[in-house]
C-alpha cells in the first residue's frame, strides 16, 4: 500500500487536534506537516515549515526517545506506535512546558508527533501525588511512634526503679517488724498501692508494645529466625572498612557447633542493628593496632555473641548506668546516647539480654544473649 | 537525579539552578529537564539535568532515561532510613548498565538534622558502598553546589558519556 496512498492529513485536522506532526526524512531530519501549534511555536521559534528540522536538538529528551522510535519506524518493533511518556522542559526563566512525543509507523510513513500530555496525565499525577503524600505521612507517623516507644520505655524505667525501692523498703519494715502495731494497717495499704502501681506500669507497657508490634511487624517463624553467626559476620564485614580506617581489625570467632543451630528468636533487621551498635561502640574505644572480636557461642537454650575490645574497659562507677538511656562514656565525643539502651530493650523484647563484663584482656566485653526460637 | 520519591531530587535541582526552595511537594511524573551553566568549572560547561520520577511501589524508573548520561546523583532522605534501600537498589541497577559512569550519594534534608533518623552508623555504612557521600539541604542550599560541581568534575575526568 505504501507509496500509492497519500497519508498526509489536511492541515486543518492537525490544527484542531492541537498537535505538531513531523515526517521522518531519515538520519534524524524531520519535516513539519502543517503548522506548528501556538503553544509550541513560543518554545521553538526557529522551527520553520518546508525545511528540515531536528527536534532532538531543540529537546534533548528526544535524543534518547528517538532510539526507541527508530525501532518502530524500521519495523523492528512489534508495535506501530510508541509514546515517550510525559516530560517537562524547564526554561531559563523557570517556565515549564510538559510534552509527550509519539512515534508512529503507518503505511510506510514515519511520523513523530509532539503534543500536550493527555488528560490522563493530570489524573495520574494527581493519584501519584496523593498516594505519595500518604506514604510520607505514614512514614512520619511510624517514626513518631517509634520515638515515643523509646520515650515510654524510659519513663517506665524511671518510674519502676524507685517503685521497686519503695516496695523493698516497705517489705523490710514489715519483715523486721519495724512498724508499731497501730501502723500495720497503713503499711499494708502502702504495700497494696505500690503493688497496684507496679501492675499498672506493666499493663501500660504491654498494651503499648502490642500496638507498636502491630504496626512494625516483628518476629518470627522458625524459618525466618535469623542466624546469630551470619548476622555477626554480616555486621563485621559492614564495619570492617570503618575499622580499617582506625587500624582496628574485626574478627568473628565461633565454636564448632553445626551451622544452623545458631538461630535466634529475633527479627533480622533489628538484630543486625543491635550487633552494629555493639561493634560500633567497641570501635569507639579500641586503640589502633588492636582488634575487636565477635565470639559466637551456642549455649544450650540460647546463643550468645560477645563483642570484645582491648580498650580501657568501662570504669567501675559507670557500669551500673551503662545501659541507661542517655549514658555517655566519660570524655568521649559522639552520640552513644540511646545506643546501648536500645540494645538492652530490644534484646529484652525478644526475651534475651545484653550484659557487660570486663574482658580478660582488660577491655570491655558485651554479651548479647538470645533464646533459640521455639516451634 | 535518582532516588525514592519525596527525597528532594526536584528541590535540589531547583535550589542549584534557581536558588529557590519550596516547602510544597509536587511529585515528578516522567522527567523534568533543566539546564545550568557552570562558568567556573574547567573553563565553563553546560549541565543538562535530568530530574527523574522517584521510584516507589507506584512507579519504577525507566532505564531509557539513563541513556547517554555523564554522571548521576543518588539521593537519600535523612529523615527516612527506608530510602537508603531504594537508593542502593537503584544504584546497583544503574551501575549494571552503566558501570563506568560516576555517581555521588547525597543525604538530603540536612536542615532537619536534629530529627534525622540516620545516625553516624548509617552514614558510615553508606560510605562503604559509595565512594562519595555529601550531606545536603535543598532548603538552605548547604552542600548543593558542591554536589553538582563535584559530579561535573568526576564526569569530565571519567571521559563523558557511555555512548
Ligand atoms: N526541610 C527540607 N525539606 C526538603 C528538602 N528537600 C526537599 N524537601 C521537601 O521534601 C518534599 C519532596 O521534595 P521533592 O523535591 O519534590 O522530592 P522529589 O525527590 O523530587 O520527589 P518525587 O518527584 O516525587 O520523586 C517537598 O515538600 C520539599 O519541600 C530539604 O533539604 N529540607
Ligand atoms: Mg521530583
Amino acid at each position: 500500500m505504501s507509496g500509492s496512498h497519500n497519508g498526509d492529513l489536511p492541515a486543518s485536522i492537525l490544527t484542531s487536534l492541537d498537535v505538531a506532526v513531523f515526517k521522518h526524512l531519515g538520519g534524524g531530519d524531520f519535516e513539519l506537516s502543517g503548522d506548528l501549534p501556538d503553544w509550541l511555536a513560543d518554545a521553538w521559534d526557529d522551527c520553520a515549515a518546508n525545511s528540515a528540522v531536528r527536534p532532538h536538538e531543540r529537546f534533548v529528551f528526544l535524543e534518547s526517545f528517538l532510539e526507541d522510535a527508530l525501532g518502530v519506524w524500521s519495523g523492528g518493533s512489534t508495535r506501530d506506535w510508541i509514546s515517550s511518556g510525559p516530560w517537562t522542559e524547564v526554561a531559563a526563566d523557570g517556565s515549564e512546558l510538559t510534552l509527550e512525543a509519539i512515534a508512529i509507523a503507518q503505511n510506510g510513513h514515519q511520523a513523530l508527533m509532539l503534543k500536550h500530555p493527555t488528560a490522563d496525565y493530570r489524573t495520574v499525577q494527581d493519584i501519584l501525588q496523593k498516594s505519595r503524600e500518604r506514604d510520607m505521612a505514614y512514614a512520619d507517623l511510624v517514626r513518631e511512634i517509634n520515638k515515643r516507644e523509646i520515650l515510654l520505655h524510659c519513663i517506665i524505667h524511671d518510674l519502676s526503679s524507685p517503685l521497686a525501692g519503695i516496695r523493698g523498703s516497705l517489705n523490710v519494715l514489715e519483715d523486721d517488724k519495724l512498724v508499731a502495731a497501730s501502723g500495720t494497717r497503713l503499711l499494708q495499704i502502702s504495700q497494696n498501692q505500690a503493688a497496684k502501681m507496679q501492675q499498672l506500669i506493666a499493663d501500660i507497657l504491654t498494651s503499648f508494645r502490642a500496638e507498636v508490634s502491630q504496626m512494625v511487624p516483628s518476629i518470627v517463624s522458625l524459618d525466618e529466625a535469623p542466624c546469630l553467626r551470619i548476622a555477626s559476620e554480616s555486621v563485621a564485614s559492614t564495619l570492617r572498612p570503618l575499622g580499617a580506617q582506625q587500624n582496628v581489625h574485626i574478627s568473628v570467632t565461633e565454636d564448632s557447633a553445626p551451622r544452623d543451630t545458631a538461630r535466634v528468636a529475633a527479627d533480622a533487621a533489628r538484630l543486625e542493628r543491635v550487633l552494629f551498635n555493639l561493634v560500633d561502640n567497641a570501635l569507639r574505644y579500641a586503640p589502633a593496632g588492636t582488634s575487636v572480636e565477635l565470639a559466637v557461642k551456642d549455649q544450650d537454650q540460647t546463643v550468645t555473641c560477645t563483642v570484645i575490645d582491648s580498650g580501657p574497659g568501662v570504669p567501675e562507677d559507670e557500669v551500673d548506668s551503662l545501659f541507661e538511656r542517655f549514658h555517655q562514656g566519660a570524655g568521649k565525643a559522639g552520640v552513644v546516647g540511646l545506643g546501648l539502651y536500645f540494645c538492652r530493650i530490644t534484646a529484652a523484647d525478644w526475651g534475651g539480654s545484653v550484659s557487660y563484663s570486663p574482658a580478660q584482656s582488660g577491655g570491655a566485653a558485651f554479651t548479647l544473649e538470645l533464646p533459640k526460637p521455639t516451634g | 537525579m535518582l532516588g525514592a520519591s519525596g527525597v528532594g531530587k526536584t528541590s535540589l535541582v531547583e535550589q542549584f539552578v534557581r536558588g529557590r526552595f519550596s516547602q510544597r511537594y509536587l511529585t515528578t511524573v516522567g522527567v523534568r529537564i533543566s539546564r545550568k551553566t557552570l562558568s567556573d568549572v574547567r573553563g565553563g560547561l553546560e549541565l543538562i539535568l535530568w530530574d527523574l520520577n522517584g521510584e516507589d511501589r507506584f512507579q519504577r524508573l525507566s532505564p531509557a532515561y539513563l541513556r547517554g548520561m555523564a554522571g548521576y546523583l543518588v539521593v537519600i532522605d535523612g529523615t527516612r532510613p527506608e530510602t537508603i534501600a531504594t537508593a542502593a537498589e537503584l544504584q546497583t541497577r544503574t551501575a549494571a548498565d552503566h558501570p563506568q559512569i560516576p555517581f555521588i550519594t547525597l543525604v538530603n534534608k540536612k536542615d532537619l538534622r536534629p530529627g534525622w533518623s540516620l545516625d553516624e552508623n548509617d552514614i558510615a555504612q553508606l560510605s562503604t558502598r559509595s565512594p562519595h557521600v555529601i550531606e545536603t539541604s535543598a532548603k538552605t542550599g548547604e552542600g548543593v553546589e558542591k554536589a553538582f560541581e563535584e559530579l561535573a568534575v568526576l564526569a569530565l575526568d571519567s571521559g563523558g558519556t557511555d555512548e
